[in-house]
């Protein structure tokens, strides 16, 4: 959750507001308020402060998150419910729908405010301007389809082997490069949230994982690589949304600008050239 | 002269970014001496956002204001100024780059008019909303 904004790169603020003095004035009253009438934990915040706001700061990690899912979910849902009233004719309309959700909701804004006995601390204020864009949607796409970090699972790493390697950028544990079937008991992709996906799905895609690979006994390695290919999706649509916020339309007539939407598309090409990349097994019908 | 916000009044192609300033509290800011360059989209680069996108930041000020802080230099700069320099610093943070003089550009935008001079800065109109990132 922490690593998600070491990824904020693209004009996120998130991570070194909460490494100011405003925020941790906001969070030393939002503590003293919590701890009021405790005195041996406000004794303990004396003594150790950082470590009391360091819980403060996991807790505006949660909000973040929260938050990002809150104000991504209503667009899922309605994508869900359009397909179902059959009004997607293909994949292209609901990559269109995706792209324009993406941007309807990318100035929604992200803050993380806590009651107390009532009151309400604007531990980080809307007034800040944070936005689901730029402080939420980039890094976690960065964060969890991409890079995340190596994994415990069934399938485990040696660092000291060299199985991780020791430059950021060279991450690649990311839901875009999962091996779904080994991975199993955690990370990305969690078995958890396919567990918790399995009691939602539509009987249309019961129907489907019944009549491939090992039907009822591996719903859960099919539905993760259902995940995988629809998260292959928004990837598309979060470069298309780039594209189009960031550079020139795609009949743009100027060579120069033709030229930067290249460069820009050959650089998150690039990013799917490793040998563990999905992009090409997600082509064909028979990777379930 | 009249001020950023007069100039741009009278000119009748700034609908939406007007109503947007007003949205976002920045009409006394852009009041004040300053001076400030300011990138001024005209409405249809707005009107070329996906549907729902100014809405959304209409909804909420601050988010607003750092998109539009963002359309903003310290300084008064004329053209001239800003082709000497590849970057430069905007209100809200995040770099502003110019990628091209000729024709005058600045990031993804095209500048249709340069140089507008007012009391209080300097207005480029620019032919696209740009965002930071």
């Amino acid at each position: 959750m922490q690593a998600m904004l070491w990824h904020q790169g693209m004009g996120g603020r998130f991570n070194d507001y909460l490494e100011s003095d405003a925020y941790k004035a906001n969070a030393d009253r939002a503590i003293r308020a919590y701890f009021k009438g405790n005195p041996l934990m406000l004794g303990l915040y004396k003594l150790f402060p950082d470590m009391v706001l360091e819980q403060v700061r996991q807790l505006s990690y949660y909000a973040n998150l929260g938050l990002f899912w809150e104000v991504m979910a209503p667009v899922f849902f309605e994508m869900s419910d359009i397909y179902d009233e059959g009004g997607f004719k293909g994949v292209p309309d609901a990559m269109d729908f995706l792209v324009n959700g993406i941007f309807a909701v990318a100035g929604r804004p992200i803050y993380h405010h806590v009651v107390i006995d009532g009151e309400c601390f604007e531990i980080i204020p809307k007034s800040e301007g944070f936005t689901w864009l730029y402080e939420a949607a980039l890094p976690y796409v960065e964060a969890v389809f991409y890079r995340t970090s190596p994994f415990r699972g069934t399938k485990s790493y040696n660092a000291q082997a060299g199985q991780v390697p020791s430059d950021q950028a060279d991450f690649h544990y990311g839901i875009l490069y999962a091996d779904v079937y080994p991975v199993g008991s955690a990370g990305i992709p969690p078995t958890l949230l396919m567990q918790d996906m399995l009691h939602f799905l539509p009987p249309y895609l019961k129907e489907i994982y019944k009549q491939h690979r090992r039907g009822d006994e591996d719903e859960l390695v099919q539905l993760g690589i259902t995940f995988q290919r629809s998260m292959y999706n928004v990837t598309s649509a979060v470069i298309q949304a780039l594209r189009c916020a960031l550079l020139y339309p795609l009949d743009d007539t100027d060579r120069e600008h033709l030229m930067a939407n290249r460069a820009f598309f050959e650089a998150q090409m690039d990013r799917f050239l490793r040998p563990e990349a999905r992009l090409l097994d997600i082509q064909t019908q028979d990777y379930r | 002269m009249a001020t950023i916000l007069e100039t741009a009044a009278s000119a009748n192609c700034f609908t939406t970014l007007l109503a947007a300033v007003d949205a976002a509290g920045l009409r006394d800011a852009l009041e004040s001496t300053g001076p400030f360059t300011v990138f001024a989209p005209v409405d249809d680069a707005f009107a070329a956002l996906p549907p729902g996108t100014v809405q959304t930041l209409v909804d909420n000020p601050p988010q607003l204001a750092r998109i539009l802080k963002f359309h903003v230099l310290a300084g008064a700069h004329q053209r001239a100024d800003l082709v000497g320099k590849p970057e430069w610093v905007s209100l809200e943070g995040a770099p502003v780059p110019i990628y091209r003089s000729e024709p005058f550009e600045v990031k993804n935008a095209m500048v249709i008019t340069a140089d507008i001079a007012c009391d209080n800065g300097v207005v480029h109109v620019i032919n696209r909303v740009i965002l930071p990132g």
